[in-house]
């Protein structure tokens, strides 16, 4: 019985159903639609960030991210490569040897960091070779071949084939130096890196700078990315007490924090949003039980109790949230799974993140039934909640004054 | 006559104080979180901002041709371009404040450390009338001491090299001549300026004594000017290429040197317009409904009223009057309140040390002041206007077609 | 590559020996500094470098006029062999026979990044001239040794606030020199051992650096002094770019 007169009174009061309704799957829409885009477009971005370069997962010398140095080193580089290569829940692995040097060409003379990598397996783990813009990516037989960063190059006044020449300094502080030929030249998007650094075959590097079974890093990808942390772990357990292995939340928390910051001040703007929202919902549910005053009086005097009128309003309440929450969810879905598959493109603010250095040309959202189901319970919540104020309210009338009432 | 309906307005309003309280206090509280919000916002913005004006850009800077892509101690600007007239600050000119910079890159050594170092040769007192300094000072002295050979350095760097007031550091360099020349400083005072990447690397000196450690003779790298309304800033720049178009000089703005932050600007802007509307339109669905509500239930009463005479315009602008003073009621709970959080924050900032990471990466300090724009309140307050007044014309159009008169006859 | 330009000053520093037996702090430091500016000197030397994970030889020779002149040719490992050096005014360049390649080494990349960001550049490009840049006093002497206290000037460029330099009586020459920082933190030590007959004069053949500081254990330079001359006869043009090239064969 309490079904039919609720669906009744829904349908007697149009206005106030349909406005609620609408609010309701506008909000819940925007709520879900908000989010995945919040937490598409950081994951994207922390990904672009650590994929460029950085990795998942690094295993350095103990000490080493502060304190570069030469004796901060891997020392056994073969028995990391043996312990990873035991791990099924290692995908990719590889090494790399970072050091400063003086980069001279015909022009300029100028300090950045080499590094001497494997770059085939360099080219599974990071995007130096997607993003390469002129020439060829570097192979495991080049020799003296190097692939620099487009502003580097710039800087230098050097160009594919142009050579170019190297003096620095091995692990063992012996002198290194050679002459390079410019072999490719990349640009990943992020000013201080590709202004900066340079990359040469590890094996060509191996003689030049007595890195034989050495090592600065080992880059890990992880088979499952969401369980970079566990891997990290495990890893951790079977290196030796000099070495460490960190995972890429420890290494990039900045950035991670930075888009924690950036999702609290989204979500605080919605809230306000969503403040008005459920004051006007709020507004018309008193309305609407307001004007069914004296129908409430007159059932509350045939005996109806106070529990039976609560329930009554209760559940129109619900039907109400609920037939604006669900397709409300559907439609934030919908959104959502659309620029999930075709990202928005940021061209127009590009220098914003160029910026920041950020290297993002599209941002998507991110589609998660765990996200939308949440959100829209959040949402029936809230609409409840907003709806239940004025129904205390009006249980409480006595029923002969509201069956007298105007 | 309109002060009758003035004080019926104002008696409709209270008969049904519940509801009439509940708009008020909707209004009053999505004002409220909106003004917190874009001030926030906008400080955060407007810190970014000016953080890069004061210490680098200045509204406006003028630089050798070529030295800004090239930095040389060869591509400097005379000193007899600082006597010319336009280029003085004061009040009867646009520009507020001038710094003249000599820059170069050096390191800076102690027994521990030694770190790559951005040299500012600058007159202090210029600088800390134009980047503001005496409120970025966090220990020691805006002095060079008497000797000149003080040494005044970003929060950064002194903590990398570990360094406090009173510390010898070394500067080396190379002069103009190529020569690699040091330099013996003490650390007379640090300074915060906001932005992380600058404090790492950030070494002022005395002008001339600077100079004759580069071993230039006169001349500088750069001339920031921060203007009195930063919007005249196209002007003076038009003005100063025109005048001095015979020098082989860079002018640029703000946003030239660094597009990303007028982006940001426009962006904060646009989002803070989008959300006033959202959240008005919003507002105004929920006067729209008591407003239908209160007129509907009065029908007997206006058929009353027009039986009388009053013309129906009358009752039209009556109804105007409730939800416009609703709307009023809204915008003062919440533009008082509003207002009075700006302020504080304003004065003493929002510390948000525990996201000092995350608002680091973003060029960010960890205390962010609130700006306050009488742009706010009048965007707020003719949102509501126009969201109340819309919400009208669809209950009067309801009464119209009601009839009154008719509902009158009815029992 | 530190140690080696820290050697350089250390080589002119010594150039000379003191034949006098002043007592003044002040006399004894200008004495031995005194012999410092025109003098010429070749030295063929080895430097041994010490890390936890074992040593690496080098051998060099040496050629200096006064103090702000000096030449150095690497030779041996045969790695090495041929890269030369040269310091003049406030200059450092370099010659790599691999890159055929003369390169002028910038102040700042230098002493920064290429070298390692966490020494001081005190010992490499920009002397320190011990009577100039210090006042001097006597702590205490005994038989064998004076022991001076050396207080940095506040202008002189230098990153040391002090140093405690034990000079041996017989010698004029010093044993041991402890170098602090502003806060008396004590950062390194240099000693002097193996006094002979070297070119002419009485020489240490042996110097031993090692850092001080808390987490350097097990680090340590030494320098062999194989052979010396002084007061010989330089050509002016060794101390030039273009002998950089040519005598690195």
């Amino acid at each position: 019985m309490f079904i039919d007169l609720a669906w009744k009174n829904i349908f007697h009061q149009p206005r106030r159903s349909l406005v609620t309704v609408l609010l309701l799957l506008t909000a819940t829409a925007i709520l879900i639609f908000a989010g995945a885009f919040m937490e598409g477009s950081h994951q994207q971005m922390i990904r672009s960030a650590v994929e460029i370069y950085p990795g998942y997962l690094q295993i350095t010398g103990v000490g080493y991210q502060d304190e570069p140095g030469v004796d901060r080193l891997i020392f056994d580089l073969a028995a990391v490569n043996h312990v990873l290569e035991e791990m099924a829940d290692v995908a990719v692995f590889s090494s790399r040897y970072e050091s400063f040097v003086l980069l001279a060409s015909d022009h300029q003379a100028l300090g950045a960091l080499l590094v001497g990598i494997e770059p085939a397996r360099e080219a599974q783990l990071s995007r130096l070779q997607q993003s390469l813009i002129r020439g060829q990516y570097l192979s495991d037989d080049d020799q003296n071949q190097i692939y620099l960063g487009r502003e580097l190059a710039e800087k230098l006044k050097v160009d594919v084939g142009s050579s170019l020449a190297f003096v620095g300094s091995g692990v063992d502080a012996s002198f290194a130096a050679d002459r390079l030929q410019v072999k490719g030249i990349f640009q990943t998007g992020l000013f201080g890196f590709d202004s900066s650094s340079c990359f040469v075959n590890r094996a060509y590097l191996e003689p030049l700078m007595a890195l034989a079974n050495t090592a600065s890093h080992v880059i890990v990808l992880p088979r499952h990315l969401e369980k970079t942390r566990e891997l990290t772990a495990l890893i951790s357990r079977h290196l030796p007490p000099d070495l460490e292995a960190q995972s890429w939340q420890q290494t990039m928390a900045g950035l991670v924090e930075a888009m924690a910051v950036d999702s609290i001040f989204g979500y605080l703007t919605l809230g306000v949003l969503f403040l008005v929202i459920l004051f006007v919902i709020t507004i018309y549910t008193l309305l609407a039980i307001m004007a069914r005053t004296r129908e409430i009086g007159i059932l509350r005097a045939i005996g109806s109790s106070q529990g039976q009128i609560f329930t009554l309003l209760f559940l129109e309440g619900i039907i109400l949230t609920l037939t604006g929450v669900l397709p409300g969810g559907l439609l934030g879905g919908a959104f959502a799974w659309y620029f999930q598959e075709n990202p928005i493109s940021m061209n127009a603010w590009d220098e914003q993140f160029k910026q920041y250095n950020l290297a993002v040309s599209a941002l998507p959202a991110l589609f998660s039934w765990a996200q939308i189901l949440r959100d829209m319970v959040i949402m029936t919540l809230m609409a409840l909640t907003a709806m239940l104020i004025p129904l205390f309210r009006v249980t409480r009338l006595r029923p002969t004054e509201a069956m007298r009432h105007v | 006559m309109y002060k009758m309906i003035h004080h019926m307005a104002w008696n409709n309003l209270g008969r049904r104080y519940g509801r009439s309280l509940l708009v008020i206090l909707m209004i009053g509280a999505s004002l409220w979180g909106l003004l917190f919000m874009e001030g926030i916002y906008d400080g955060m913005t407007e810190q970014i901002i000016s953080n890069t004006i004061q210490s680098d850009s200045g509204d406006l800077s003028l630089f050798a041709r070529g030295s800004r892509l090239e930095p040389s101690l060869k591509l400097l600007l005379p000193d007899t371009l600082l006597e010319r007239e336009s280029l003085h600050p004061g009040p009867g000119s646009l520009i507020k404040s001038r710094s003249a910079r000599l820059s170069h890159t050096g390191l800076l050594a102690t027994a521990h450390a030694a770190r790559q170092v951005k040299i500012q040769g600058v007159v202090l007192k210029q600088e800390i009338h134009h980047a503001e300094l005496s409120g970025k000072l966090i220990s020691g002295t805006l002095d060079f001491g008497r000797t000149r050979t003080g040494a005044i350095l970003g929060q950064g760097l002194a903590e990398h090299l570990r360094v406090t007031v009173g510390h010898k550091v070394i500067l080396t360099a190379q002069d103009q001549q190529q020569n690699i020349n040091s330099l013996a400083l003490r650390v007379t005072g640090i300074v915060r300026s906001g932005n992380q990447q600058i404090d790492e690397q950030l070494l002022y000196l005395d002008l001339g004594h600077c100079r004759e450690f580069l071993g230039v003779a006169q001349g500088f790298s750069q001339l920031s000017l921060i203007l009195h309304e930063q919007a005249d800033v196209h002007l003076i720049q038009n003005q100063l290429s025109l005048e001095l178009k015979d020098q082989s000089l860079d002018i640029l703005r703000w946003d030239q040197l660094s597009p990303a932050l007028l982006q940001s600007r426009q962006v904060m802007e646009t989002f803070n317009l989008i959300c006033n509307l959202l959240v008005f339109c919003v507002a105004g669905l929920g006067v729209w409904g008591v407003v239908t509500v209160s007129v509907l239930e009065r029908l007997r009463e206006f058929g009353v009223m027009l039986a009388l005479g009053t013309s129906f315009l009358q009752i039209q602008v009556q109804v105007l009057l409730e939800s416009i003073l609703l709307g009023l009621g809204g915008f003062v709970l919440g533009a008082g309140p509003g207002a009075a959080t700006l302020i504080w924050l304003a004065h003493h900032g929002l510390d948000l040390q525990i996201f000092q990471e995350g608002l680091q990466a973003f060029g960010l300090d960890t205390i962010i002041y609130a700006v306050i724009r009488t742009g706010y309140f009048t965007t707020a307050f003719i949102a509501i206007f126009l969201a109340c007044a819309s919400s009208v014309i669809l209950p009067l159009h309801r009464l119209k077609q009601a009839r009154p008169i008719t509902i009158l006859n009815q029992p | 590559m530190r140690y080696l330009l820290f050697l350089c000053l250390f080589i002119l520093f010594l150039a000379n020996t003191v034949q006098g037996q002043a007592t003044e702090p002040e006399a004894l430091l200008r004495q031995m500094e005194e012999r410092l500016y025109g003098d010429t000197a070749m030295i063929r030397l080895a430097m041994v470098v010490g890390t936890r994970r074992g040593e690496r030889r080098m051998e060099m020779d040496s050629y200096s006029s006064g103090r702000d002149r000096n030449f150095i040719k690497i030779t041996y490992p045969a790695k090495d062999r041929g890269i030369t050096f040269l310091k003049i005014e406030n200059g450092l360049w370099q010659y790599v026979p691999r890159i055929e390649k003369i390169i002028k080494i910038p102040a700042a990349m230098m002493l920064q990044s290429w070298m390692g960001s966490d020494f001081s550049n005190d010992d490499l490009i920009r002397e320190s001239l011990l009577s100039r840049d210090y006042h001097s006093r006597l702590i205490t002497e005994d038989e064998t040794t004076w022991t001076l206290e050396l207080t940095a000037h506040p202008e002189a460029p230098v990153v040391w606030g002090r140093l405690v330099l034990i000079l041996a009586r017989e010698y004029l020459l010093p044993l041991k020199v402890d170098y602090y920082d502003e806060n008396n933190q004590l950062i390194r030590t240099l000693e002097y051992s193996g006094f002979s007959q070297m070119g002419g004069r009485i020489y240490p053949s042996r110097w031993l650096m090692t850092p001080r500081e808390a987490g350097q254990e097990g680090r340590w330079t030494r320098i062999d002094v194989l052979a010396a001359a002084f007061d010989i006869e330089i050509p002016a043009d060794l101390f030039s770019k273009q002998a950089l090239q040519r005598l690195s064969r």
